[in-house]
Order: C-alpha cells, then structure tokens, then sequence
C-alpha cells in the first residue's frame, strides 16, 4: 500500500518559536517516534512536510542581516527549509529504523510545484508571511520591492503574498523512480517551491506559496496513493470539530464530507484545507485520509489501520463509502 | 547504470558571482554552469553533479550571525548550513539545467537529493581542525566561543580571529542508493552539494550531524567510484593543471598518468595545497579504484575538452 504522509510545519519545531536547531531536532526526533509503527509496516511511505515556521525564521534573518547580506526571495527560503527540514527528518528516521535493525533507505528530494495562474486570477487568495514591519518600512517595501501589505492590529504590517493552487509536482517522475527503488521519499516540503512556466517555456521561482494539503492530494493521486495521513496538532481538530468531538474517532463519509465543508465554507484555516484536499484525493481515487494529532499517530496499531476505526481515540477518519468495509483489512 | 557515466564537481565559486552576490547575480552564474553541464550531457554522458558550497555556507552564516546579535534569532549550526545550501543550491542549479535542456531539446529529468556523507570519527583530521568558517571575531568573543560552544579557533594574521573546523575525509556515502537508482534511470542528479553534510555514526549505527567540511572534490570522487562513472571531471578555475606553477617553467599538462601525478605530488612543489593538489589526489583515487580518466579543467571549457581539445587529463 502507498501512503502519504504530511506533517504540519509547525510540529517540526518546539512550541517556543525562536527555538534553536538542537530543539527543532528534539521535536523531529518525536514525531519520528509517532511514526514508528507505521514504518514497521510494509508500505511504501512519502513523506511531505509544512514550513510555514521555518520560512519564518528564514524571513526574519533576512530582514535582519539585510544591511551586510543579500535578502531572500520565497522560492529560495523554499528549497533552504526543503533542505535543512529533509535533512533533519531524514536523519531522525534513519536512527530510527537503525535502532530497530530495520534498513530502508530514506531520501529526501528537492521539490518544485507548478501553480495554477488560471486559478489565482479567479480566486486572488492572499497569505500574509513574514516579520512585522512599521508603518514607514512598510511603505518603503510598498515601493521599492513592490510587496503588497496588510494592517494586522496590534502588530504592525505584514507582507501578503499569493496563495495558489498547485497543478502539477515537478518532480514526480523522480519519486516515482525513488519509491519504486524502495525508499522512503521526503519531498514536497512547505507544499513545493512554486514556480510557474514564462512565455518561452522556461521555468521561474515565484513569490508565492501553496498549501501543502493540496500538493499532498495532488502528489498522492499522481503516485496513486491509497492513504492519507495529515499530522496535524489537536487543537486544529477542535477548532472545526468542537471540544465534544475531542475523545472519539470521527468518521465520515464523502457525502459527510460534503456537507460538513458545505457548513464551513469560507474558513479560512489549515484543517479547512486539509479537509478539501482530503475531498479531492477521495473523489480522484483515494480510498481513505486520516487526520490525526501525532499522539494518537503513535498509539496507532501497526497491524492494520482499519483497527483503530473502533477505539475511542482523538482521531478524525475521513474515507470514501466504498472503502468502509475494505480498509477493515487494509 | 545506463551505459556513460561522469560525475562533475563543481566549484561553490563558479555559482556565485564574486562582488555581485545578490540572488539575481547567482541565478546568472548557475544559468551559466549549467550550460557546460549540459555540454556533457549533450557529448553522451549520463551526468551526476556534485558541487561546492564554500560561498554559500558563508553567506547563510553571516546571516545567521547578524540576525542573532541583532534580531536574538537563534543560529544555525553548520551541518543545518550546509543542508540549506543543497537546497537551495540544488533548486537553483536543477532549474536552470532544465531550462537549458529545454532550450537544447534535451530530454532529461534533474533532481537533487539532500545528502549525508558519512566520515570516521578516528578520522586524524578532528586533532587538527584547519579549515576556517565564519566572519572574523575580536579575541574575547573568540574565546568566549570557545569556551562555551567548544569551538576551536585560531588566530589569523592580523585579521582577527576565525573559527576552524576539520576537515575529515568522506567514508561513505549515505544516500548512495538513491543516487544509483535516479541514475540508472539517466537522470541528471545533484548530490553532495559542499561535499556532503559530515555525519558520524554511533555504536548503534545512528547518524548525528557535526560541525566539520568535507572536500567537495574528495566526495565528488568518492561518488564517481560509486555510480561506476567512466569519466570524473573537475570544474575549476584553470583550463589545465600546470607543473611548476607559478615559476618560471611553469608547463601546462595535458596528460598524465596516475603515477606521474603521485610523483608530482610526492615532489610538493608542483600544486598549491589546499587548491589543486587536494583535486589531483581526487583523480588519483579515482583512477585508482577503477576509473577510466578524469579531467580537471575551467568550466568554459568543458564543451571543447569532451572532445579532447583541451583540459588536463588523469589517466591510469
């Protein structure tokens, strides 16, 4: 069985957001962990991952050191934390399984991802992203790098940039290449570095980003996944499922599905994303997404996902009415 | 493997653009190498890159030291530098490889893997850190460096006082077989970007990152013994190596065996160390551990040496 799973960037560093490397290790090292019995099983594993915290950091260095060193465009913040983040996670999966005298090979791969530009002329989301600025760098920044910003009250002003729709992952053939040799794929971190294609076919790093969620479900179905899983903290599950849900597994179908985004339209959120993503892997084949906090990740029998449908655990299950009696055997 | 393999390595300085460093100014230079890669690739050879990294680490811990001292943003230790610069070096290289295919009509897909090279940790090189990192420091917070973050530094002539690292010599590679399986499907893969991020295993066999820079020509070549490669290729600032550099009977080789370089070598007067000696030893064990020929040259010349028209030429 092929799975993808996405880990939320916001897990890979310690709640203290200004924590240094040796933190951020701690809590890739931890939700290794979580993993560990899902890399006990046979399937062939990809893994994405966010990095809106670390582009972050990222941003804020820039702007730091801006007087004596170059600033950073987005796309190139994209392929650092594709790097340092791989790497890191890599790392930590490798020790893992070396612990448990298990050998598989485990790569990470630089990730590019085609926008959609038909869909951000239609659909003009913005994401703000970055340090927080006063009013007069702000305007400088207006002028003079053509950034486009945003009041936050209380804060200052922060930059936005487009947030767009991934249309196709670049590198798909050497993922494909990769996990039919076996390995364990990281790729796609932060959702791919976007990039778009210019008149003479030529491809250009953008400033932009994209949700991972969507390259995840796009990635998936381009490999031909089976599985989703998204790690996501159990706050965001709360947030849409509301505090009475929190001790149970929530399953829904895809016309629950449905109705439930029906509800929510309009929230603007990470697990709203997750959730439309989720919609598009299931209509486009997907037999089953699970969302999940990386603490229950880790109480997840390893015998077979279909098993842990019944426990009375923080997990919200989202599969496809097809599959309802098949992922029992998964 | 598909049939024709090279590995190139590349040198960190030929991807920046000295005194233009802006990202604009090093798009432009990476635009440029990859056109004498792709000069490769068009001569029949399935190519892995390898590339340095020596700039690009500089600049991300400049940054890091700046937005530290200024902004309290906590720094980035050098394996996490050197793992940024072959993301982002990576991007930036197979992107414009790609676009220079696309503009030749070459069909070929480039990716770039994160990569681990693995050192001893008996290795001699970690009793005598040498290899400088990082800006300048005034004695006290050298010092104060050294005492509380256990760096070794040293004082260099007049200058001031800079942090010194070692700089071991690559055992293995950790991602080897990723890199084989993309190139035996042709791909063009770029790897151990700044020779590696330098790991060392535990008893246990459990990897940890260190502070320490491998020689990108050492794991290049590591690397050609390891994807079978025919052909290993040096990217320089010199179109060919030259004896007696830099004396009156300087003479510019365009041939010699592996024999002839030891002995060269042997002689230590012939190449400056740390520049192209530690590149003709590259060759040496190249050839040594089964390689057909290697090539050191400039990166301008790469097209015409494929043709034996120039370049220095190592050969068994």
């Amino acid at each position: 069985m092929r799975v993808v799973v996405t880990i939320d960037g916001e897990l890979l560093i310690s709640l203290d957001y200004n924590t240094g490397i040796a933190e951020q290790k701690v809590a890739i090292t931890s939700i290794v962990r979580a993993l560990e019995n899902m890399l006990d099983r046979e399937d062939q594993i990809v893994i994405c991952h966010g990095n809106a915290p670390q582009i972050g950091t990222i941003l804020l260095r820039s702007e730091a050191a801006k007087h004596v060193i170059y600033p950073l465009p987005l796309d190139v913040c994209g392929a650092d934390t594709q790097g340092a983040t791989g790497y890191m996670f890599q790392q930590a999966i490798q020790s893992s399984l070396e612990q448990h005298d298990r050998h598989l090979d485990v790569v990470t791969l630089i990730t590019q991802v085609l926008v959609d530009e038909m869909d951000a002329a239609v659909n003009p989301t913005r994401k703000r992203i970055g340090p927080y600025f006063d009013k007069e760098l702000a305007q400088v920044y207006q002028n003079t790098r053509k950034w486009e910003m945003e009041i936050v009250p209380g804060f200052g002003y922060q930059r936005t940039v487009p947030l767009l729709m991934p249309e196709r992952v670049i590198e798909t053939n050497a993922i494909r290449t990769l996990m039919e040799s076996g390995a364990l794929v990281i790729c796609a971190g932060g959702g791919g570095i976007p990039i778009r294609i210019d008149s003479s076919g030529m491809r250009v790093g953008i400033e932009a980003v994209v949700d991972k969620a969507y390259t995840t479900s796009l990635l998936a179905k381009e490999i031909n996944a089976d599985v989703i899983f998204f790690v996501t903290s159990l706050e965001d599950l709360i947030g849409i499922l509301g505090p009475d849900l929190n001790s149970q597994v929530c399953t829904f179908t895809l016309a629950e599905l449905d109705d439930l985004i029906e509800k929510q339209v309009g929230l603007d959120d990470p697990l709203w994303h997750k959730l439309i993503a989720s919609r598009a892997f299931l209509r486009s084949g997907g037999k089953l997404v699970v969302i999940i906090p990386p603490g229950e990740l880790a109480k997840l029998p390893h015998v077979s996902y279909g098993a842990f449908l019944g426990s009375k655990e923080d997990i919200l299950l989202i599969h496809h009415p097809v599959s309802n009696s098949k992922h029992r055997m998964l | 493997m598909s049939e024709k393999v090279a590995v190139i390595a590349i040198g960190g300085n030929s991807l920046v653009n000295k005194g233009h460093e802006s990202i604009e100014d090093q798009y432009a230079a990476v635009a440029e190498t990859a056109k004498h890669i792709a000069d490769m690739i068009e001569s029949g050879w399935t190519v892995a890159v390898g590339h340095g990294n020596g700039p690009q680490v500089g600049f991300v811990l400049r940054r890091s030291e700046v937005a530290h001292r200024v902004e309290g943003i906590h720094e980035v230790p050098l394996d996490v530098c050197g793992a940024d610069t072959q993301g982002a070096t990576g991007y930036m290289l197979q992107q414009n490889l790609y676009n220079e295919f696309l503009s030749r009509g070459i069909d070929k897909v480039v990716a770039t893997i994160v990569t681990q090279v693995e050192v001893d940790s008996n290795d001699p090189a970690f009793q005598n850190p040498a290899k400088p990192i990082g800006s300048f420091m005034e004695k006290e917070q050298a010092l104060e460096k050294k005492l509380k973050d256990g760096w070794s530094v040293v004082e260099d002539a007049g200058r001031g006082w800079r942090r010194v690292v070692p700089s071991p010599l690559p055992k293995k590679v950790v991602e080897e077989p990723a890199i084989k399986a993309l190139v035996s499907q042709g791909m063009c893969v770029i790897t151990v970007g700044g020779g590696g991020i330098p790991v060392v295993a535990d008893e246990s066999g459990k990897l940890k990152g260190i502070a320490a820079v491998i020689d990108k020509d050492f794991a290049s070549s590591l690397l050609a013994t390891l994807v079978d490669a025919e052909l290993f290729v040096i990217s320089t600032a010199v179109e060919k190596v030259a004896v007696n550099w830099g004396k009156p009977e300087q003479k510019w080789l365009d041939q010699m065996t592996v024999a002839e370089a030891k002995a060269y070598l042997a002689e230590g007067t012939h190449f400056a160390k740390g520049s192209m000696a530690p590149k003709i030893q590259a060759c040496i064990w190249f050839i040594e551990r089964g390689g057909k020929k290697a090539l050191i040259t400039n990166p301008e010349n790469i097209g015409r040496a494929m043709h034996g028209e120039t370049g220095t030429w190592i050969v068994p």
